[in-house]
Order: structure tokens, then C-alpha cells, then sequence
């Protein structure tokens, strides 16, 4: 068996790279994707901690699935978001909306 | 059972590569079609990393939805979305200062999850998981945890309702 630390480390690692992207990218698809690598990450520390920590009660787990749920919800509403600026601005890049901006 | 142990560890350093291969490509390909490709590659990584720690119902539960739907939803996306070419879709921020300080608290955050993931005093159970984890986890989402359980069903429907009606606006007004 692979120790927990392990498990960690990949997970923040994953984590790290979808934060980065998140923050540097300039399509509005790829910010999203980058969410979601950001929230796998989440689920394998779930995951981790589920079987390491609490192997029993398998909250962690049980977590993990409604967090699943919740991420598609999002990934729903973003997309159609995505779609209908792409519909206005005939563009994806976030740079160009600054609608909010005084 | 040193065996085991090396094919574990095999399977892990595989997986491994998979997921931050996977979660680079999303982030360094310059054809945003590859950067999906590459996550849905993450997402199988992902998928045998829940095989690993014995979460078998979750695994299938990430191939079917994560690839299965959201990486097919995404496609859409980006077709929906694309103009003339695909070449150069998928660019960083203009700023190279933007780029820097981006880097800088990501490389912080990490150093410190990962000083904590080494050197928490985590208090690792030696138990072995149930058996059934399948039939475990579907008795506790119809008991214990019914009422999460018809909540998120309910967020699903608002979502997707949601989604429909603001995808559809132009349509409506015509």
C-alpha cells in the first residue's frame, strides 16, 4: 500500500497546476477545465483521507459523490455562460470583458 | 508481498504520471483541443487513483460522469464556441508580471500543502475498508444521508433548468 503522503502530494500537485491555470489562462473554456482539475484534486484528498484515516464509515467517500454533483451543476451553468458571451462578443477571451469595470 | 508492494508502487508511479502529464497538457497545450484531450487523459489517471485506494464505485462514478459527460460537454463548448482555426486557442495572459505573480503564489501554496501533507501527524486507522463498499454507500445515501442526498438532486435540476433558459435567451426574444 502507498503511504497517505503520497496520495497528498499528487493531489497538490494537480491542484497547483489547475490553480495556475486558472489564473493565467485567457479562455474562458480552459479557466473552466482548470476548475474541474482543481476539484478532482480535492476529491482524491477526500478519497485519501476516507480510506486512510476513517476506512470504516466512508464519509469521505460518501462526500466525494455529492461534490461530483455540484461540479457538474457548475460545469452546466459555466458552459451555458461561456455560450451565450460567445454569443454577444462573438469571443471566449476574458480579457475582453470587462463589462463590470467602472 | 514484496511483490505486491513494487506492483503497487508501479501502479501508482503509472497513475501518477497520468494525472500531472494530463493536468500539464491542459495547461501548456496551445490547441485548446488537445488541452480537453489531455484532461480527459487526467481524469482516467484520476479514475485509477480511486481504483488504488479500493473506491470502486467512485472510479466508475469519475469515468462515467467526468469523462463521460463533462469532457463531452466541454467538446461542445468548444465547438460551439471556435472560430476559423483551432491553432493557438488556448493562450496565456498577455503580462508577463500577471504570469509571475501567478507562479509565485501557486509555487507557495503548494510548498506549504505539501509540508503539511508530510509532516501533519496524521492518525492512519489500520482497519481494512467494508467489503461491499457499493451496497454501503447506497444504504447510507437512503438513510443517513437522504436529505443531502434530495438536495443535490434538486441543485442537478435547478442547474440544468438553469442552463437551458440562459443558453436559450436569444431564441426567446425572437
Amino acid at each position: 500500500m502507498v503511504a497517505l503522503p503520497c496520495y497528498l502530494g499528487i493531489s497538490t500537485l494537480l491542484f497547483v497546476i489547475g490553480l495556475f491555470g486558472a489564473l493565467t489562462k485567457r479562455n474562458a473554456i480552459v479557466v473552466l477545465m482548470c476548475i474541474e482539475l482543481m476539484l478532482n484534486a480535492v476529491n482524491i484528498n477526500l478519497v485519501t483521507f476516507s480510506r486512510f484515516i476513517d476506512p470504516q464509515a466512508l464519509l469521505g467517500q460518501l462526500f466525494v459523490i455529492f461534490t461530483i454533483a455540484v461540479a457538474a451543476a457548475e460545469v452546466a451553468v459555466g458552459l451555458a455562460i461561456i455560450i451565450v458571451l460567445n454569443r454577444y462578443r462573438d469571443t471566449v477571451n476574458l480579457d475582453d470583458f470587462t463589462w463590470l469595470k467602472g | 508481498m514484496d511483490g505486491a508492494q513494487t506492483g503497487a508502487y508501479a501502479a501508482f508511479g503509472a497513475m501518477t504520471a497520468l494525472v500531472i502529464g494530463g493536468g500539464l497538457g491542459v495547461v501548456f497545450f496551445r490547441n485548446i483541443f488537445y488541452a480537453a484531450t489531455s484532461m480527459v487523459l487526467c481524469f482516467l489517471g484520476v479514475a485509477g487513483i480511486y481504483f488504488s485506494l479500493q473506491a470502486n464505485f467512485l472510479a466508475v462514478m469519475q469515468v462515467l460522469i467526468y469523462i463521460g459527460a463533462v469532457a463531452i460537454m466541454i467538446v461542445f463548448a468548444i465547438m460551439l464556441t471556435r472560430r476559423s482555426q483551432m491553432v493557438d486557442t488556448n493562450r496565456f495572459v498577455r503580462s508577463l508580471s500577471q504570469l509571475a505573480i501567478a507562479l509565485a503564489a501557486v509555487t507557495c501554496i503548494g510548498i506549504i500543502l505539501i509540508e503539511l501533507a508530510i509532516f501533519a501527524p496524521w492518525q492512519i486507522s489500520g482497519k481494512v475498508p467494508a467489503p461491499d463498499i457499493t451496497r454501503f454507500l447506497g444504504e447510507a445515501m437512503m438513510s443517513r444521508f437522504a436529505i443531502p442526498f434530495e438536495i443535490a438532486a434538486v441543485l442537478l435540476l435547478v442547474a440544468l433548468i438553469g442552463a437551458v433558459m440562459i443558453a436559450l435567451e436569444e431564441v426567446r426574444k425572437s
